[in-house]
C-alpha cells in the first residue's frame, strides 16, 4: 500500500516535470522509475510528452522510442541487479 | 528435488520477462502508431489534460499573491531585492531614472509593434533546456489573441519562432533554431543568399562554398519571416581540406535570457523573393543607420556642419 502512494506520487512528479520541466530532472526521474516499478505507464507519459512538445515538428518521437528501449534494458539488466533473487 | 525447484523457478521468471517485454513492445507500438495517424487529436487531447498544470506554474512563478510569493525561492527573491537596490542607488538623479524609463518604453512599445501591426506582449514561462525539444512556453493563449502560426518576436523585428500549437492561456512556440528548421538567409558582408539549417540551443547554422568570404560578425537577416536582422556570424568552421564552411548564427539577444517577446495577431504569408528584395534593402539602411542630429553630422550629401566626425552607412544605401 505505501508502495503503491509511493509510486503514485513519484509518477505525478514526473508528469510536472515532464510538462512543465525542468527536463533533466525529469529524464533523471524516469530513468530511476524504469528501474524501480518498470511501470508501462511511463510509455504513456513519453507518448504524451511527444504528442504535445513534438507535435508538427517532423521529429521522430524520441522520448516514447527512448523509454521504451529504457524499460527493456531494465527487464533485461534485472536479474544481473537482483541481489536477492535466488 | 531443491535442484528441480531451482531450476522451475528460473524458467518461470524468464516466461514472466518475455511476458513483460512483449507487453512493451506491443504498448509502443500502439503508441506510436496513435501518434502517427492521429497526431493532432492527441496532442489536443493532452493540451487539455496539461492546461492545469500550465496555469499552477503561472500562478507560482508569475502571480504577485501573496501564496505563489511564499512559494517562491525566497533566496531567489532576496537576491532580486539587493539587485534592484544596488540599480536604485546607481541611478544618481531623476534625469537618468526618465532616461531609463523611457528606454524602457521604447522597448515596450517596440515589443508590441507600435508601428507596424497590433501585438500581444507576453512572458516566457518555459525555455529550451527546461522544457523537452528546442520550445518556449509563453503565458499567453488563445483568449489573449494568439493564434497558431503567429510569429513571436524579440525586440522590434526580430523573429525568433512561430507559435505550433495556443490554448486558453498558454503557447507553445517553436524556435527557427529547432533542430531540422529550414529558413532562407541573407548575410550581410559577403552579401549571398543561403540556407539556414536550425542546430537547436539557439543556433542556426549556414554553410557557403570555401571561396566566399564568411566572417565572424557578419549580420544574417530572415527575409522570410522578419524584416530585422536576426543574429550574427558568431563562429565559423572552415577547413581548407573540405569544399565548404560553416558558419553558427546566433540571435542578439541570447534565447536563455528572453523574459519578454510578443505575439503577431496575424500568421506569417508567403514572401516572394522580389518582396524579400525590399525587405532586405530597408534593412540595409536602417541597421546600419543612427539618427545623428543634423549639426554634428559630417556628409557631402546634406553639407558639414560641425568640427565633429561621425560616419554613417550611406555607402549601403541604393
Amino acid at each position: 500500500m505505501k508502495n503503491n502512494i509511493l509510486r503514485i506520487l513519484f509518477f505525478l512528479i514526473l508528469i510536472m516535470t515532464g510538462f512543465s520541466g525542468p527536463v533533466w530532472f525529469f529524464i533523471i526521474g524516469a530513468i530511476g522509475y524504469v528501474f524501480l516499478y518498470a511501470g508501462l505507464e511511463i510509455l504513456i507519459l513519453s507518448a504524451a510528452i511527444d504528442a504535445y512538445f513534438g507535435y508538427a515538428s517532423g521529429e521522430w518521437f524520441i522520448y516514447t522510442i527512448a523509454t521504451a528501449l529504457g524499460l527493456l534494458l531494465a527487464q533485461w539488466l534485472k536479474p544481473y541487479l537482483s541481489v536477492y533473487n535466488q | 528435488m531443491k535442484k528441480f525447484s531451482s531450476i522451475t523457478r528460473v524458467n518461470s521468471r524468464r516466461i514472466s520477462q518475455n511476458k513483460k517485454n512483449i507487453q512493451i513492445i506491443l504498448v509502443t507500438l500502439v503508441c506510436l502508431v496513435i501518434l502517427f495517424l492521429v497526431p493532432k487529436a492527441v496532442n489536443l487531447a493532452v493540451s487539455i489534460v496539461v492546461a492545469p498544470i500550465n496555469i499552477t506554474k503561472h500562478w507560482i512563478t508569475e502571480s504577485s499573491g501573496s501564496l505563489p510569493q511564499y512559494f517562491r525561492n525566497r533566496s531567489e527573491l532576496l537576491d532580486e531585492m539587493s539587485t534592484l537596490r544596488s540599480k536604485l542607488d546607481s541611478v544618481s538623479s531623476d534625469r537618468m531614472a526618465i532616461q531609463i524609463l523611457i528606454k524602457e518604453n521604447k522597448e515596450l512599445r517596440s515589443l508590441l509593434g507600435d508601428e507596424g501591426e497590433e501585438r500581444v506582449l507576453a512572458g516566457v514561462i518555459g525555455r529550451p533546456g527546461a522544457l523537452p525539444y528546442d520550445s518556449l512556453m509563453i503565458d499567453q493563449g488563445t483568449e489573449q489573441g494568439v493564434n497558431v502560426g503567429a510569429p513571436v518576436y524579440i525586440g522590434e523585428n526580430t523573429v525568433i519562432g512561430i507559435v505550433k500549437n495556443a490554448t486558453a492561456h498558454t503557447s507553445l512556440v517553436e524556435l527557427v533554431t529547432t533542430e531540422g528548421f529550414k529558413a532562407t538567409v541573407y548575410i550581410i558582408g559577403p552579401d549571398i543568399y543561403t540556407n539556414a539549417v536550425g542546430m537547436g540551443g539557439g543556433q542556426l547554422r549556414v554553410g557557403v562554398p570555401q571561396g566566399i568570404l564568411l566572417s565572424e560578425g557578419d549580420l544574417v537577416v530572415l527575409p522570410a519571416v522578419t524584416s530585422g536582422v536576426y543574429g550574427e556570424v558568431s563562429v565559423v568552421q572552415s577547413e581548407p581540406s573540405r569544399p565548404e564552411q560553416y558558419g553558427y548564427v546566433s540571435p542578439r539577444i541570447p534565447i536563455a535570457s528572453i523574459r519578454l517577446v510578443s505575439v503577431g495577431r496575424t500568421p506569417l504569408h508567403n514572401v516572394s523573393f522580389e518582396e524579400a528584395q525590399i525587405i532586405l534593402r530597408e534593412n540595409k539602411t536602417t541597421v546600419f543607420s543612427i539618427p545623428v542630429p543634423e549639426d554634428i553630422l559630417v556628409d557631402t550629401n546634406f553639407g558639414t556642419t560641425s568640427d565633429s566626425i561621425s560616419t554613417t552607412t550611406d555607402l549601403y544605401e541604393e
